[in-house]
């Protein structure tokens, strides 16, 4: 098991490296220099010289992403254009736990009421049930954050009166964005709980249970369900993907003070050492889901820990 | 036997008509693809016209859905909107079934380094949230000029989706590569590039369509992502996420700006899926869960 899980570390690294890597060039290449930001654009040469110095712009790019790994290495990111020159780490600092809980309610939401209704599903299949979960995923898979959210703020905000349409002091303030933002991952984690569910009912070893006079409650909760789990692990994983990126809108939506509100403005103020920084961390969290759902399975399925042993 | 190898999925298109939700998911597409190309057309208004006399007017006579705040025809704006998003849908979709195929029939067929390449490439693509890299991509890339814009988010949607699709094509293709009938064509002395495109291809063809409806549906939606947080398409020129953006601080007052925005991309995307959930039905029935 350690060596598998030295490896999958490892494996890690050229992954953030390679987003660094673009991360930063990309903000390097872009159109228009921060220059013009702090000074405009029709500055005196000189100037812009100096500050070009100052900011280690006029280096060349190889040493300036460097600089920028090395940096962020030791948890310095640089600082921002905007915001009074804020380092981009305090910023990031203060933001992310929002997003964070928002994310995590949103997971939760996603998974109590998805995995129960593809159970359902897979357990009802092809009757009225079934149908019923597998229409309302196609729909919730279809419908973005942005036209989700106006829907029910009209609905629950402005005609039942029922909750706020903004902000972030509470918990009846949490309840919209939370199901905005599960929306998604809860249809796919039905979806996939469905399918493996079906999958694992047709296997030897349920009609084995079944046989030997266990009760239809007890072969599920015991041995179906168990198995069933493991490939909606990966789904989970991916999710967080989803719920960073769908954060950037539900934050926006809502005015949420958090990572992706802050992101938004950042990238329409072409404030790039946020960008970069926001890029770095998101990469980083999404590795480290993935890594943790991978290592998951190792521990809870002995036929994937016999393969890594190998 | 070229004729079978050809027509791997007799009685799809009849297996497909079979089932209303398909044929209503085909109207609706079939409707809106000509509203988006006469209607514009049609209209006496043109997107950016701005009839100052009728600001945030309710639907009526003169305006058949109402008007925005600059005094805009929501109808004429949603018409154009409509091509934008079935443009970027259909061109994004058809660069990344292009490049896909094209890839991932390679790397099956040769294997060795170049196989190992793509899947190392396909690996880190998959390591971040591919709509996150194109907001960034698309954010940074920001161009000032319609055209330009246009351009950033072909080539910024193209660049994140290929590798799904890459990931697709090679795996469908190594199951059919050890297939008796290919080789039998191998051991008759057929060029590899006949065989490829002959037995392989047409045998594949069905995971491939059903992931690139699906897939238009997605593209479809992250181009409104884009544009709904102002870096995708710039205006004057429409785009439905755009409307539904710049309609928020009119939820109270005119929520019909964001409602018929919402409801036309609420419409297409869902009639994607299931369009897409259909044809899987039709083109593979064991692949039914």
């Amino acid at each position: 098991m350690a060596p598998y899980v030295l490896k999958r570390l490892a494996l890690a690294v050229p992954t953030l490296l390679a987003v660094s890597f673009v991360t930063f060039f990309l903000g390097y290449l872009a159109p228009g220099s921060p220059i013009d930001l702090l000074v405009g654009q029709h500055a005196d040469p000189a100037i812009r010289r100096r500050l070009e110095h100052e900011y280690g712009l006029d280096r060349p790019a190889m040493v300036q992403y460097a600089d920028f790994l090395w940096g962020a290495v030791r948890g310095d990111l640089g600082h921002s254009f905007a915001n009074g020159g804020r380092s981009v780490t305090d910023l990031i600092a203060q933001q992310f736990p929002t997003t964070a809980f928002l994310a995590l309610l949103a997971i939760c939401t996603a998974a109590l009421l998805g995995l129960p209704a593809g159970v359902l599903a897979a357990l009802q299949h092809n009757r009225l049930p079934d149908r019923a979960v597998m229409t309302q995923v196609l729909v919730l898979v279809s419908l973005p954050p942005f036209v989700l959210a106006p829907i029910l703020m009209l609905c629950f905000s402005l005609w039942l009166g029922w909750l706020p349409t903004s902000g972030w002091e509470g918990p009846a303030y949490w309840v919209l964005p939370t199901v905005v933002l599960a929306a998604r991952p809860g249809a796919l984690l039905a979806r996939q709980m469905r399918s493996s569910m079906l999958e694992v009912l047709r296997q030897d070893y349920i009609r084995t249970a079944s046989a030997k006079g266990l009760t239809g409650t007890q072969v599920i909760m015991r041995h179906a369900l168990k198995n069933a789990l493991l490939p909606v692990l990966t789904v989970l994983g991916n999710s967080f993907g989803y719920l960073l990126t769908g954060s950037f809108i539900v934050e926006t939506l809502f005015s949420i003070p958090g990572i992706g509100y802050e992101s938004v403005h950042s990238i329409l103020a072409r404030d790039y050492p946020v960008i970069q920084g926001v890029a770095l961390l998101v990469a980083s969290v999404f590795v480290a889901v993935n890594l943790l759902v991978d290592l998951l399975y190792v521990a809870v399925d002995p036929r994937v820990r016999h393969e890594a042993a190998r | 036997m070229s004729d079978i190898a050809a027509r791997p999925m007799p009685g799809a298109g009849a297996r497909l008509l079979r089932n209303p939700v398909a044929v209503a998911a085909i109207t609706v597409l079939a409707l809106l693809i000509l509203a988006a190309a006469i209607g514009p057309a049609v209209s006496p208004f043109s997107y950016d016209t701005e009839d100052r006399a009728a600001i945030l007017a309710p639907a009526g006579p003169h305006h058949a859905l109402g008007t925005d705040n600059h005094g805009q025809d929501t109808l004429t704006r949603l018409l154009h909107g409509a091509r934008v998003s079935l443009s970027v849908g259909l061109v994004v979709e058809a660069i990344e079934v292009l490049i896909g195929v094209a890839l991932g029939l390679l790397a099956a067929w040769k294997g060795g380094r170049i196989d190992l390449l793509l899947m190392r490439v396909t690996d880190g693509m998959f390591a971040f949230p591919d709509l996150l890299f194109a907001i960034l991509l698309v954010g940074i890339m920001r161009p000032t000029t319609a055209a330009g814009s246009f351009l950033t988010v072909f080539v910024a949607l193209a660049l994140v989706n290929w590798p799904g699709m890459a990931r697709l094509v090679r795996g469908q293709a190594l199951a059919v590569r050890s297939k008796e009938y290919v080789e039998a064509a191998r051991s008759l002395g057929i060029p590899d590039r006949r065989i490829v495109m002959r037995h392989v291809l047409p045998n594949i063809v069905s995971p491939i369509v059903v992931a690139a409806t699906v897939d238009i549906a997605q593209v479809i939606l992250a181009e409104a992502t884009l544009s709904f947080l102002g870096i995708g398409l710039q205006p004057p020129y429409p785009s439905w996420g755009r409307m539904i953006s710049d309609g928020l601080p009119y939820l109270r007052s005119a929520p019909q700006l964001i409602i018929y925005p919402a409801l036309a991309l609420g419409t297409v995307v869902i009639s994607l899926n299931f369009l897409g959930d259909a044809l899987r039905d039709a083109l593979d029935p064991r692949m039914r869960g």
